[in-house]
């Protein structure tokens, strides 16, 4: 396993124990206010300083980290796993299934799917179960068309047509064989997806949309130190610093596991993965 | 082409219609909109009134038919909170929008291929090298912070650009450098891969054989070959810069189309925010097959690999 793999792992590591620990560790409660320390610069009583409202912004930060990496992940996985089940289906059964829904894929892929989020928020208003659902809804075609691939490419295998002359079941050989050899490339996807979907959550509350201010996550945070960074830079250096810190634990770690994965020949549609993954890592996600 | 073509109407089609239905099962009952908001005194009778002479009590298959051919017209709606045509709303709005998108194209593109070119003449050493470090930089936050942060440096420390607005022109210099620089940055990533690969090719070999320098050779043949990859790159990259625009505009006060869809969600004003998804997706599929024709143009091998 390459050396960036560990790298990575331990920043991503890092976070996720704040985000499961959280409060507990947290120098202060999240909510609590203290009306004598409005705009306080770092110090050591607040290593982050506090906001407009008193808050220590390092335990408000940490706090944070539970919503932005849990919703992120949450988006990732759902949208992985309904990837993994339309690509797999078109990939295994071809003919005129895989062919409409991957017309609906071509459709999805070809509309702008942020403003898409934005609108549908504006409409029907936010919170955590829309938000959701509309970045798995936006998100999970890109995934498909990938998972669809890597199923056509692993159903041909020698292996596979030895199996299905064995007298193997077709659920048998899906479930059993073909999915857990494209599940590497679902790994490997679903970690270049979630950095997309910690973006679009963070940039969709920095807009006032989706998750209401009163809880603390990345995006609310910058959201509320809008109108007091200029005076008070620390309100969207730490933000910066954290969300900068994740992202590229996050790149490191997929990037790795994408090298380690290639050599040991687990990826097939390896062209794809590196087009979506090599450009997400070495340019950057796609969303905003 | 025409396979494309049909592709992208047909996708149009189903915009439209889920940004009419979005509409239609947004909470709220539009009659009661219509007069101002819910409240007890309006009387059954006033929202009857309302409903017939808006044709609300038609059932919703002939409302969406009679939307689409005003749309097909030209005519957005009415703005719920203004009463004014969306269409000319939208007018208003953009010059400014469309003068930050494609400043930021533009400046992508210069920026792109220049750096890209410059990281290939000199590959493994220190240009090529920070050239990917930036890239990793910028990409690992949100556009919208590198944004915060200029606003932060140029504009408030160092007090050379305004804070907020258009400024006369001045105010569009950091939106079209966060977002042209961002996407020139990953471009110059691009076409550094893609020159990479050229110059292994015979006919690069062959070009250097004749007697060209290197960075001759990788101008004249290896880029013209990166150029198609440039514009399908920057065709695809064009619904994410969108997207980024409203961030932007939030960001810096601009009064475009991204300010204009967070003042219409504000206000709940639906038909605005119905005609702004049709539209945005209508511009960006035209701009996917204006990407395509464009690649066909500059290679046609293209047009017979795109048939499917």
């Amino acid at each position: 396993m390459p050396r960036i793999a560990y790298a990575g792992g331990t920043i991503v590591v890092l976070f996720l124990l704040v985000a499961v620990l959280g409060d507990s560790v947290a120098p202060y409660p999240a909510e609590l206010t203290d009306y004598g320390q409005i705009l306080a610069q770092p110090s050591l009583r607040h290593p982050m300083g506090t906001d407009h409202l008193g808050r220590d912004l390092l335990s408000r930060l940490m706090a944070g980290t539970r919503t932005t990496l849990g919703l992120g992940l949450l988006v990732a996985v759902l949208s992985s796993a309904l990837a993994l089940a339309i690509g797999a289906l078109c990939g295994f059964a071809g003919g005129w299934l895989d062919a409409s829904l991957m017309r609906l894929v071509d459709a999805l892929l070809a509309l702008p799917g942020f403003l898409l989020a934005v609108c549908f928020l504006g409409l029907f208003g936010g919170g955590v179960f829309q938000l959701v659902l509309y970045l798995v809804l936006i998100g999970w075609a890109q995934l498909a068309r990938i998972v669809r691939n890597e199923v056509a490419v692993a159903r041909n295998l020698d292996f596979i047509t030895a199996n299905t002359a064995a007298g193997y079941s077709t659920a048998r050989n899906l479930f059993r064989h073909v999915l857990p050899a494209v599940l590497p490339s679902v790994l490997v996807l679903l970690m270049n997806t979630l950095v997309g979907d910690i973006f679009a959550i963070v940039s969709l509350s920095f807009l006032g949309l989706g998750i209401s201010p009163q809880i603390p996550e990345w995006g609310t945070t910058l959201f509320d130190a809008r109108s007091f960074f200029l005076a008070s830079p620390w309100l969207f250096a730490f933000p910066s610093a954290l969300i900068g810190a994740l992202t590229l634990g996050l790149h490191l770690l997929a990037d790795g596991l994408r090298e380690h994965l290639d050599k040991k020949r687990f990826l097939f549609a390896v062209e794809e993965i590196n087009l979506l993954a090599g450009t997400a890592s070495a340019c950057g996600s796609e969303t905003a | 082409m025409g396979y494309r073509l049909v592709n992208s109407l047909l996708t149009l089609v189903l915009v439209s219609f889920v940004s009419f239905a979005a509409v239609e099962f947004a909470p709220g009952d539009p009659a009661e909109m219509l007069l101002g908001g819910a409240s007890k005194e309006l009387s059954a009778e006033a929202l009857a009134r309302v409903r017939a002479a808006h044709g609300l009590n038609q059932p919703m298959w002939k409302r969406y038919v009679g939307w689409l051919k005003l749309v097909a017209g030209g005519n957005l709606g009415v703005s719920l909170r203004t009463n004014r045509n969306v269409t000319a709303e939208f007018a208003a709005r953009i010059p400014v929008t469309s003068a930050v998108a494609f400043g930021a194209l533009s400046l992508a593109t210069l920026a792109g291929l220049s750096l890209g070119v410059f990281a290939v003449i000199y590959e493994g050493r220190a240009v090529d090298h920070a050239i990917r470090a930036v890239v990793v930089a910028c990409h690992s936050v949100p556009a919208f912070l590198i944004g915060l942060l200029l606003i932060y440096l140029c504009s408030f420390k160092l007090g050379w650009l305004p804070l907020y607005g258009v400024g006369g022109g001045s105010g569009l210099v950091l939106p079209v450098l966060t977002l042209g620089g961002i996407m020139g940055l990953s471009l110059a990533r691009v076409v550094r891969n893609a020159l990479l690969e050229a110059v292994h090719e015979e006919y690069f070999l062959a070009a250097l054989g004749k007697g060209l320098s290197y960075p001759q050779a990788v101008l004249r043949h290896g880029l013209r070959n990166s150029l198609t990859l440039v514009v399908s790159y920057l065709g695809m990259r064009f619904a994410g810069l969108l997207g980024g625009v409203v961030l932007i505009e939030s960001v810096f006060s601009l009064p475009g189309m991204g300010s204009y869809i967070l003042e219409a969600i504000l206000g709940r004003d639906y038909p605005v925010i119905q005609a702004y998804m049709l539209f945005f997706c209508a511009v960006v599929l035209a701009a996917n097959l204006l990407a395509d024709l464009l690649v066909r143009g500059i290679d046609p091998r293209a047009a017979v690999a795109g048939i499917h």
